[in-house]
């Protein structure tokens, strides 16, 4: 092979690269290769799937998709949580442009990986570091005709220049906000700006919106392959649901999400300096010099270490629904914070990772994006942090037991959607099958709804499926037990103990 | 499915077996002054089920009737529950046959609104198949190794479904560039896709290809970045099989 010549030379200085960039590389959280769908061109190597698609999980049970690298571990920031600060005294190693693209070229051609995640350390400056993992993309796209999926980091402080242009090459790009508050960014991250994260971050989120604008609606129903029958059967009913869960939302005073605002202007200030430089000519330049190519097609995307700096989960979803709203962020990342410098100023976490307060944030960030909840629904001041016992969802319900029980052969698609144990496919597959018959408690449980968690909050044709009372310590007995395979999520597989209770106790 | 067959087809254990079946059953069915749910039974395979009361016939596979059947169900239904019938017809359970059949017995009348009629067992029977046989399609995509042979890209499958026709498309529009093969080792079947071409099936015996293996620095790599990438302090073995159940690593470099 002609792309092997320029590695073979030297397999022992690869192998060693490669290992001490993915072990500086795997604190990122993002491995997903989702958001955008493209077929192969017939000719060359690549495709994506909307739906993204996992190649393997690692010993730590996260899935391995992309080949998520560094460019360079080399950094002149002393950021006080990060393994590659300047300070420690670890091995520093470079990767070529070329090598990256021989092996990102050869592992996805023995399928092992959906496509390339580059990120890097700041070397000399964030404009050269830019520019070489611009330099990579480059020769990827045009020397090795590589048409899989790219998710590149965006460097705070690079030229806008470079982030446009590195833009139209990548599929997804993001700009790490890592702390979810600004306070946690200056003393845990001094090298770092906050104008240098935002700014760029809007840059992005106007060069999709121009893109798009360029290309035609890209909307989510072209990217992802939906039915289209029954696509359009059921957004009539799904928009009139979803007026009726805003008047809801604005009866209980939590529509517009001012207090979460509110708290998320306080923990990170989103406001951005607009400054003509940052996107403005040179992206119109840009736009119409690659008239064929989408900007970011797959969205952007960001994350923040959680646990690190005694921030609430109040303040964390409160920051992720402004960046969903204000910043149009496709995925906001949580990673449990890990300890690797041993610095004395951070928290230790002598019982482990703190990965259950990780899996919570996750459960209600979906909440927050497929199931029309606000972040002032699910928690508040009074009550900063989530149920560790039962997930955000059940611990909602149970606090809202007058909007209960829900007739599953009637009701619309955002009330079916806030019942434990209904997911949107299943609300969907319901909405369809019910126009053909009713449905019973044996028909959708085959549908796929949970009835170990729903049953306390449905009725089929009038009746619940057990005479169970709709009483919140009873229901939450009942949902803290059977969440117990949650415990899955914990490393030894035990460690939180929970009191054993009988699977039905009938007291009415 | 609840009173016995009065009549039961036997046929091949291939799509195209099942698929003269139906057609062959809609024939008998006109045939018949009443039809009633479940008088008509698809066997497939060896598996015969003796049965005092039913007459047997012996169904010889014909690629024309089963393009026949295809095609009716592309035109009177709708693609969607053609994608349905196919992914479902590749899943290893013995009453997909009957399934199917139940499902177009209810959907010729209805029209593509089939699909949604969930409470329907039949129908209700093939979006559980269909859906079983795409997850474990979905996953294959992913966790297919191919091994550089020189020549061209070898892989070994073990699925428990029939997923090769199912990742046929997605393997062909990924890698249109490349030789590759991807053998069935539980069905010897293999997927054949040679360079800018269409891809096609070589059953059991007529495949016989050296596909030794020589060292590839490649895997290495691989395998190696494998052990980096996961942090050691979230080591979660449990979440990992669940996610990637152990049979499916049979096959894979980096479990080896």
């Amino acid at each position: 092979m002609a792309n092997e010549i320029s590695v073979a030379s030297d397999w022992d200085g690869i192998m060693e690269k490669l290992t001490i960039l993915a072990d500086s590389a795997k604190y990122d959280v993002a491995c997903t290769s989702s958001g955008v769908e493209r077929k192969g061109d017939g000719k060359h190597m690549g495709s994506a799937a909307g739906c993204g698609i996992c190649h393997s999980f690692a010993a730590d049970g996260r899935c391995i998709s992309l080949l998520k690298i560094l460019f360079t571990n080399e950094c002149i920031y002393d950021c006080r949580y990060c393994v590659n600060r300047s300070s420690n005294d670890v091995k520093r190693v470079s990767f070529t442009p070329e090598e990256v693209c021989v092996l990102t070229m050869e592992f996805y051609r023995r399928n092992y990986i959906e496509g390339l995640f580059l990120s890097s350390g700041i070397i000399g400056s964030p404009d050269y570091t830019m520019g070489l993992l611009y330099e990579t993309l480059f020769l990827l796209r045009t020397k090795y005709h590589f048409h899989g999926y790219i998710h590149v980091k965006g460097i705070p402080g690079a030229s806008s220049d470079l982030v446009e242009l590195t833009g139209y090459l990548a599929d997804r790009m993001s700009v790490n906000l890592e702390f979810p508050t600004a306070e946690g960014l200056r003393t845990l991250a001094p090298n770092k700006v906050r104008q240098n994260i935002l700014t760029p971050m809007r840059q992005i989120q106007n060069g999709i919106k121009e893109s798009r604008l360029n290309h035609g609606v890209y909307s989510m129903k072209s990217r992802v392959s939906i039915d289209e029958k029954t696509y359009y059967s059921q957004i009539a009913g799904m928009q009139e649901s979803y007026d009726k869960l805003c008047d809801y939302q604005s009866a209980k005073g939590v529509l517009r999400g001012e207090k979460a605002a509110k708290v998320a202007e306080g923990a990170w200030g989103l406001t951005v300096r607009e400054n003509a430089k940052s996107y403005g000519v040179a992206q119109r330049t840009a736009a119409l010099t690659h008239a064929d190519r989408y900007f970011v097609p797959a969205g952007q995307s960001t994350q923040m270490i959680i646990g690190a700096t005694g921030e609430t989960d109040y303040q964390i979803m409160s920051v992720s629904e402004a960046l969903y709203n204000r910043f149009g962020m496709k995925r906001v990342f949580y990673s449990a914070f890990v300890n690797v410098n041993q610095d004395e100023t951070l928290p230790a976490f002598r019982e482990g990772v703190p990965l259950l307060r990780e899996h919570r944030l996750y459960q209600a960030d979906f909440l927050l994006r497929f199931y029309g909840f606000k972040a002032d629904e699910l928690l508040s001041e009074c009550r900063p942090n989530f149920n560790e016992r039962i997930d955000p969802k059940c611990d909602w319900a149970v606090r809202h037991l007058e909007q209960f029980p829900v007739e599953i052969n009637t009701a619309d698609y955002y009330t079916l959607l806030r019942v434990p144990g209904i997911g949107t496919k299943s609300a969907r597959r319901i909405l369809a099958a019910r126009q053909h018959g009713k449905l019973d408690f044996d028909a959708i449980k085959k549908m796929g709804v949970v009835l170990k968690r729903a049953l306390y909050f449905i009725t089929c044709n009038g009746r619940m499926m057990y005479n169970t009372p709709i009483e919140e310590n009873y229901i939450t007995r009942q949902l803290v037990y059977a969440e117990k395979p949650a415990q899955l999520l914990l490393p030894d597989g035990g460690s939180a103990h929970y009191e054993q209770l009988s699977l039905f106790d009938f007291a009415v | 499915m609840n009173n016995y067959p009065s009549l039961i087809l036997q046929c091949e254990d291939s799509i195209e077996g099942i698929l003269t079946a139906i057609y062959d059953a809609f024939v008998e069915k006109n045939k018949m002054h009443s039809y009633q749910d479940g008088d008509i039974s698809i066997a497939i395979g060896d598996n015969l089920n003796v049965n005092l009361f039913a007459r047997e016939i012996q169904v010889k596979t014909d690629l024309e009737k089963a393009q026949k059947t295809l095609s009716t169900i592309q035109s009177r239904l709708s693609y969607r529950a053609y994608k349905n019938i196919m992914s479902a017809l590749c899943h290893f359970s013995l009453d997909r046959g009957d399934a199917a059949l139940g499902y177009l017995i209810k959907g010729f009348p209805m029209g593509a609104k089939v699909t949604e009629a969930l409470s329907d067992p039949y129908v209700m029977r093939i979006m559980e198949l269909s859906r079983k046989v795409d997850n474990e399609a979905h996953l294959f995509c992913g966790f297919v190794r191919f091994h550089d042979l020189g020549k061209f890209l070898y892989s070994e499958v073990e699925p428990k479904c029939n997923v090769l026709p199912q990742v046929m498309e997605y393997f062909e529009d990924r890698f249109p560039n490349e030789h590759y093969v991807i053998y069935d080792l539980r069905r010897k079947m293999a997927l054949v896709h040679p360079a800018y071409k269409n891809s096609f099936f070589v059953y059991g015996d007529e495949w016989n290809v050296d596909v030794s293996k020589q060292q590839d620095h490649f895997e290495t790599l691989w395998t190696e970045y494998f052990e980096h990438i996961a942090i050691k302090e979230r080591k979660n073995p449990r979440c990992q099989r669940n996610l990637l159940p152990k049979w499916y690593r049979k096959n894979m470099v980096e479990f080896k």
